[in-house]
């Protein structure tokens, strides 16, 4: 194979894969990234054709630009450089599944809701949870990091992964971790991988270890009247041999985002307390936690089942509200996190403020217009929010943003402490800057 | 090599009494809990982060490969130091430095010991969870780097789970921090990595833990069988059931009649095999998974099932359990201890595996392990002072470790690499799977000055003979 530059990059894109995986230039545009156009784009049927994909980018000094559903792809500053999208959807098979090891492996383009179908089968669940999980993949889910309203119980997308195999930017194909459960051999590639935004390697399949599902799923909403009323009624279930699986507590405006809540008004919070497990112990729960919170709540509401599994799955997608212009994800110890509830930026509108006060982390949402905003005064308003964050012993980042903002500011934030080992890492693992170049922390 | 000035230097930084360099004095740090041994230059114990930087920056400006030493109980040989080479040790940084109730997280100095700061935290109502079988000894430093697991690791994860962020020293003195008080962070996962690099990233000077609540109502089982074989079907019939519970350890006869021999933990000496189970929870949970697991011991042949809730009941089951390492005493001045983790439905194929290696090479080997988890702890027993007995170990340790591989398992679950299975990772990685896992390395120390010569395959040891008179294996597993 001569590493000769193709006149169009398409061309010789389709000799490596077959028509099949290579998208109509008509239909480049749904692989735009902000305003950003591939120049063409890829859909390898199989590992073969996807390393073939990677060792041509890297003869022609390609970038590529990998995602699956798409569900996240405003994730991450512009593109650095003009490059071809690699679709990974059509790598989705289920590779081994073992309920009773409590084991599955899974090709990368594997959607969320199909893996927890497959296991729900068997009574397993995941915890790997991202917003429109019937398109959501799993390779794009780890890659972006992302984790939903279980994780002060069940923990990060990153502590279930136990073995992983990804294509390198040469095209090679390396494994990491294994199929067991335990496993100190070698270093763990899965945390570095995940959480990378593709920066690294393209995820091919991944394995997970499993817990045993939920016999029922409940939830206690309830409304209290301020801000510190419901701090408290979280700080205070928190502290009981029955907090629950997760907790979450939410402003006028986020609750008004999620159809199934019943409205309040400001300054008025609604809590939730999410609920799982054997069958008696969540009737345990529900009823000691809406005893707790009667006394202080203007209202309790029980869920059981689907209206509690509807209400997980809301919560879940609200960070990915399709009318949302702009969506701020901020992290922060528990203590720290309701700092933000009182937040007010001169130059922003107040938010919608949906805060994770077990784990200690917040998404502040606007629906707001702002093409006739500066873009560089709405960066700047923005960054204060990442200062705020970082002295909160934290970090914020702009999950989405108008583009003319983008270029404004570093979606991530500022450098972390350990920069210049991660531009090591980069350099070490991606040399010619040609797997998603620009997009992650410090404009890795 | 150290000269004498990088020596005088350090003095400088420590004080003349916390640079270690007689010989007689240097004879405790020549070995950990494993087999191998080597003699460090010199030893020089920090009393802050500010003196561990100065101290890995002069090594790094020498050019002399420096070790992290936590409490030597490693059982991998990750804290044997190259000849030559600076161990540093902290027990001068061995404060737990604050709890924070309400986020649940303790600040600890490497030094501190992993009991310890699990006593303390249950004066809040808390506890660190990891509890290797150690933790009288170890420390959280060493914890950090090997990503130590233990008992209860089954239902709470193993080390790197509950590690939030960490303050470390790179090779050139660098101080970086890892991770943050949150626990999601932006950029890659360097914490994540940091914890299990057997020290070859870094070395931990401060680590913020998380703290899990103590559960409302524990409950423990000893489920007692005539074989081994249906000891291990009960394994798989409780976790095929969806229980996974707090911890599920077994126990085999040989080391039931060592522990029985040394204290009564309550073990009947004529069993072929025990089981250890703990649920936690609600009480309503604990109630309902309790008849379930009780039913599933006597579906599977349970001789006898016995069943401890006061503290001082579940701890003698416990005891049995955590001294049984030192139990083999009386069996054999020395043990070998392997590691490996197969599927957890392979488990009673991995144990006739064990036995027959036993027959086939004439090695004593007892079997206490993390049952639930597939960690498995072939444990050998014998007298380093028999001509050939450790190569006749070592030999039968590469046949267990193949046939781990062979069943989909791995090397090691909690102990680590280190020296000892080095030359086996190509049995489940690469050329290419341990390149990628270098260029980590590549990224956190550019130069291989930390650790140097573990982890990965390189033909070098470390260790000659095991000395006649003293024992060389560890006391723990």
């Amino acid at each position: 194979m001569s590493p000769t530059v193709p006149r169009t990059p398409s061309a010789r894109l389709s000799d490596l894969i077959g028509p099949d995986g290579t998208v109509h230039p008509a239909e480049l545009t749904r692989y735009d990234i902000g305003p950003f156009t591939p120049l063409a784009a890829v859909r390898p049927a199989d590992r073969q054709e996807l390393t073939a994909v990677l060792r041509w980018a890297a003869q022609t000094s390609t970038a590529v630009y990998p995602s699956g559903g798409r569900t996240q792809i405003d994730l991450g500053n512009p593109p650095a450089k003009p490059g071809i999208a690699l679709d990974l959807t059509r790598l989705d098979r289920l590779v081994d599944f073992q309920p009773a090891d409590l084991t599955i492996s899974a090709e990368a383009g594997m959607t969320i809701a199909r893996l927890h179908d497959i296991l729900a089968q068997d009574g397993k669940y995941v915890p790997i949870s991202a917003p429109l999980p019937s398109r959501a993949t799993i390779g794009g889910t780890l890659a972006a990091g992302a984790s939903g309203p279980l994780r002060a119980a069940y923990g990060l997308p990153r502590d279930w992964l136990i073995g992983i195999t990804v294509a390198d930017a040469n095209g090679v194909l390396t494994n990491a971790g294994g199929k067991v459960v335990k496993n100190v051999t070698g270093y763990d590639l899965n945390r570095i991988y995940t959480g990378s935004l593709g920066s690294l390697a393209v995820t091919v399949e991944t394995t997970f270890k499993l817990a045993p599902a939920s016999q029922e799923l409940a939830a206690v909403v309830a409304r209290f009247p301020n801000a510190p009323t419901a701090i408290h009624a979280a700080q205070t279930l928190q502290n009981q041999h029955y907090a629950p699986l997760g907790l979450h507590l939410l402003n006028h405006c986020a609750a008004a985002a999620i159809p199934t809540l019943p409205p309040i008004d400001a300054p008025e919070f609604t809590a939730i307390a999410l609920i799982g497990g054997r069958a008696s112990s969540v009737r345990r729960r529900l009823h000691d936690t809406a005893a707790l919170w009667q006394p202080d709540a203007l209202s309790v509401a029980l869920l059981q089942n689907d209206p509690a599994s509807d209400l997980i799955a809301a919560l879940t997608d609200l960070p990915a509200h399709p009318t949302a212009t702009l969506v701020v994800r901020v992290n922060a110890p528990p203590s720290e996190i309701t700092n933000f509830f009182n937040f007010t930026e001169p130059h922003l509108p107040p938010p919608a403020l949906a805060a994770d006060v077990a784990f200690g982390g917040a998404r502040l949402l606007w629906w707001d217009d702002f093409t006739a905003a500066d873009p560089r005064i709405v960066a700047a308003a923005l960054q204060n929010i990442q200062q705020s964050a970082i002295a909160a012993g934290g970090s914020a980042v702009i999950e989405r943003c108008p583009h003319p903002v983008k270029p404004c500011l570093d979606v991530w934030g500022p450098p972390p402490s350990g920069i210049a080992v991660m531009r090591r890492l980069k350099a070490q693992f991606d040399p010619a800057g040609i797997l998603n170049p620009g997009r992650f922390v410090g404009g890795l | 090599m150290a000269a004498p000035d990088l020596l005088a230097q350090l003095r400088s930084v420590v004080g003349d009494d916390y640079v270690i360099a007689h010989p007689e004095d240097l004879l405790v740090y020549e070995y950990d809990g494993s087999v191998d041994r080597s003699m460090p230059r010199a030893v020089v114990l920090p009393a802050s982060t500010d003196e561990a930087s100065q101290v890995i920056a002069l090594a790094y400006q020498a050019g002399v490969p420096v070790v992290g030493r936590g409490s030597g109980t490693g059982l991998s040989g990750g804290a044997i130091t190259p000849p030559d080479g600076l161990q540093v040790a902290f027990p001068r940084m061995a404060r737990i430095l604050k709890i924070d109730t309400l986020n649940r997280t303790a600040l600890v100095e490497p030094g501190v010991i992993n009991l310890d700061l699990d006593n303390y935290a249950r004066k809040f109502g808390l506890r660190y969870a990891p509890d290797p079988s150690s933790q009288r000894a170890c420390s959280l430093g060493g914890n950090v780097a090997e990503n130590a697991g233990g008992p209860h690791c089954l239902a709470y994860g193993t080390t790197t789970n509950h590690v939030i962020g960490m303050e470390v020293i790179l090779e050139d003195g660098a101080i970086v921090n890892l991770g943050a008080l949150a626990r999601e962070t932006v950029g890659y996962d360097l914490r994540g990595a940091f914890v299990g690099s057997e020290g070859t990233f870094g070395i931990a000077t401060k680590i913020l833990v998380r703290l899990l609540p103590l559960p409302e109502s524990v409950r423990t089982f000893l489920g007692i069988f005539a074989d081994i074989d249906s000891a291990c079907t009960a394994v798989s019939a409780i976790i095929g059931h969806g229980i996974i519970p707090a911890a599920l350890e077994m126990i085999d006869a040989l080391s039931i009649r060592a522990v029985q021999n040394v204290t009564d933990a309550g073990y009947p000496n004529d069993a072929g095999a025990v089981l250890l189970i703990e649920l936690e929870g609600l009480h309503e949970e604990v109630d309902e998974l309790s008849a379930e697991v009780e039913a599933a011991l006597w579906d599977t042949g349970a001789a006898d099932v016995r069943i401890a809730e006061a503290d001082a009941e579940r701890e003698r089951l416990w005891v049995g359990r955590k001294t049984a390492f030192g139990a083999f005493g009386a069996i054999a001045p020395n043990y070998y201890l392997v590691d490996g983790v197969v599927p957890r439905t392979r488990l009673t194929h991995m144990l006739r595996k064990v036995s027959e290696v036993s027959h086939r090479y004439g090695i004593t080997i007892a079997n206490v392990f993390h049952a639930g988890d597939g960690n498995l702890h072939p444990c050998m027993l014998f007298d380093a002072r028999e001509p050939g007995v450790m190569d006749n170990a070592m030999a039968a340790a590469a046949e267990l470790m193949a046939e781990c591989a062979a069943l989909g398992g791995t090397l090691s679950g909690e102990h680590g690499i280190g020296l000892e299975k080095k030359e086996f990772m190509p049995l489940v990685y690469t050329d290419d799977d341990m390149a990628a896992m270098q260029k980590v390395r590549n990224a956190f120390a550019p130069d291989n000055r930390l650790n140097p010569g573990k982890i990965f395959p390189d033909g070098s040891y470390y260790h000659p003979a095991p000395h006649p008179a003293r024992h060389t294996a560890g006391l723990y597993a």
